[in-house]
């Protein structure tokens, strides 16, 4: 065999036994993604044009769950009431990103104790939800009406205060992620672009309004999108407070309402209404997530 | 005197983000202190004593309310046949352990092996691979759980603690991105040379790659863990029979027995938290490091 043929004949050897190697190594991880989204998903979408007709059976309907669906919110004042919390939990979601900012640069700044303080901003995220709620539960109906001497404390979690209690708590639990992860993002900042404003005299407000904002602003892009794209789905920590289907309506979120289906339904029969609730919820959520998305890159701060 | 300004202004900043911070703090630290000590307490104690330690007119420090949440805390769950049974904490546990090492480790490997091929190689499976990911996690899918329980159920997948790790073991999430970061940053110069030496690509994955991105590997699985451990929606729903501690501790919180007093069911939370709160205070510094990174990346 000459040299021309030895290197050919290697090279498909080695060409082979990459082909091999990746085939091996791809497996595993792309039949569970065809598995798990795509056939899920393409289920999904057709689930969604069908009626459970008994014994495992599904027969076609058309467009008769969306119809449910849609109509819901017109006759089902509870429904409306959902969207609203729904709305409200993403506008506080998208307030608390500005708060992270602002916390992340007190850290930033290395403030007094700011490795202690890193440690217990991420503490939350590392203990259950459900411990949580029992442990701040308790706290509020037990422990801050004796402090503070004012009973109706106590009533916090009892409608019509709970979802804005669960929504100022869900939102103290959730700092320690978004403010490591700006953290992470302030660390990239140029030093001689700050050493740029300290010889200009910018304090530490200007600082952070001209230089900080502009260079993290990619990943408040990010949070913002995440944020909207979980509109119809997020339900914080409504369902760790409560006990299955407990939870009143005046508390609920659209993303409670849709978990709870799930996860309550012994029997099939709702699984189809479910599936148009969340193609319509999709069809709604990606415009919007690209809109916004568009416009924050389009109208927002240029990098410094 | 302008910069005299600047000074006070700096000062301030640091005065207002201490006792900022600080507050925070205390909002976190205090209530976890006070259930470690209140989880110490007799009923009686807990209802006229809530604020305080102890008292020992209420009976003093009731270091037996860890025993009996682990003898008491059970939940009933339906069975194949219809009837009813008691899972107790020990069963919780090891579900617990299965569910978070299994998901974890599954999990781990589609990242890995997606990452590194999607970094190393330059072929179109590699492109298709970046791009579903993006895609994936660009567009927000709602409502298939159902369909997802259909599918469990049809592949035997349902119910089944096993299977149920197999349904996590997704890839198109952040952990790919960071992973694909840390493989990119590797010379190239170091699997030619092992490649000029004879070794093969599982080879260099395993004895060159995989130790030289060991950190982030690391702390991607610790995060992983802690989040598997602490997850209930998805147990809730794939693990009807096979409640996690997490899951159970949800459960019990709202099953009145007699024996579940305040007390004991704080008991029972400090219990089923501290696994991950060792893990995460013994390696705290990767742990952040790597939600760090995910800032990098975004």
């Amino acid at each position: 065999m000459d040299k021309t043929e030895k290197a050919k004949k290697f090279s498909s050897k080695a060409k082979i036994d990459k082909a091999v190697f990746m085939t091996i190594l791809l497996a595993f991880p792309l039949l569970q993604f065809f598995v798990f989204y795509i056939l899920v998903n393409f289920n999904s979408i057709l689930l969604a044009f069908k009626s459970y007709s008994g014994d495992d059976q599904y027969i076609w309907v058309g467009f008769d769950n969306f119809a449910k669906v849609i109509n819901s919110f017109r006759v089902d004042p509870g429904m409306v009431i959902m969207l609203k919390n729904s709305a409200i939990m993403a506008l506080f979601g998208i307030a608390m990103i500005f708060l992270n900012c602002v916390v992340t640069y007190m850290i930033f700044k290395k403030t007094i104790g700011s490795g202690f303080f890193k440690v217990v901003l991420f503490l939350p995220s590392v203990i259950s939800p459900i411990v949580l709620v029992v442990i701040y539960r308790s706290i509020i109906q037990n422990v801050l009406p004796v402090i503070f001497g004012v009973p109706s404390i106590g009533e916090w979690l009892n409608a019509p205060t709970a979802f804005y209690t669960i929504l100022l708590l869900g939102g103290l639990f959730g700092f320690g992620p978004a403010v490591l992860v700006f953290l992470g993002t302030m660390s990239t900042i140029s030093e001689s672009l700050l050493e740029y404003g300290k010889i200009d005299g910018m304090n530490s407000l200007r600082e952070f309004w001209h230089i900080i904002l502009p260079q993290i602003y990619p990943t408040i892009i990010s949070y913002t999108v995440i944020t909207i794209a979980t509109f119809f789905t997020n339900f914080g920590l409504i369902f760790a407070f409560f006990d299955v289907s407990k939870a009143e309506v005046a508390i609920q979120t659209l993303g409670y309402h849709l978990y709870v289906q799930v996860y309550a339904s012994v029997n099939y029969y709702i699984y189809p209404e479910i599936a148009a609730t969340g193609l319509l919820y999709t069809a709604l959520t990606i415009p919007v997530v690209f809109l916004v998305k568009n416009c924050m890159e389009k109208f927002g701060p240029r990098d410094y | 005197m302008r910069k005299s300004k600047i000074k006070r202004n700096n000062l301030l900043f640091i005065i207002v983000s201490t006792t900022f911070l600080s507050l925070y703090s205390l909002c976190i630290l205090y209530p976890m202190i006070w259930s470690l000590f209140s989880s110490l307490k007799g009923p009686l104690d807990f209802l006229y004593n809530p604020a305080g330690l102890p008292k020992e007119i209420y009976g003093g420090w009731q270091f037996e309310n860890y025993s009996t949440a682990l003898r008491v805390l059970f939940i009933s769950v339906s069975t194949a046949e219809g009837g009813s049974r008691a899972v107790y904490y020990g069963e919780m546990l090891l579900n617990a352990v299965i569910y978070t090492a299994g998901c974890t480790f599954v999990s781990l490997f589609s990242h890995t092996v997606t990452s590194y091929i999607a970094s190393r190689y330059k072929t179109v499976v590699s492109k298709i691979l970046y791009t579903m990911v993006i895609v994936v996690m660009a567009l927000p899918v709602v409502g298939s759980m159902p369909s997802e329980v259909q599918m469990t159920r049809a592949l035997g997948l349902y119910d089944n603690l096993f299977g149920v790790c197999i349904l996590k073991g997704g890839f198109a999430t952040m952990n790919f991105l960071i992973l694909y970061a840390s493989f990119k940053a590797i010379p190239a110069d170091f699997s030619e040379a092992a490649a000029l030496d004879g070794a093969g690509h599982f080879r260099i994955l395993l004895n060159i790659m995989l130790p030289m991105v060991r950190n982030s590997i690391l702390a991607i699985c610790l995060l992983s863990a802690i989040t598997y451990w602490n997850d209930y929606t998805t147990v809730g729903v794939f693990l009807p029979s096979h409640p996690t501690v997490t899951f159970g501790l949800y459960r019990f919180q709202y099953s009145y027995q007699p024996e579940s007093t305040p007390p004991v069911v704080l008991a029972a939370s400090l219990i089923s938290c501290l696994p991950v709160l060792l893990l995460f205070l013994a390696f705290r510094n990767k742990i952040l490091g790597a939600v760090m990174m995910g800032g990098l990346k975004g």
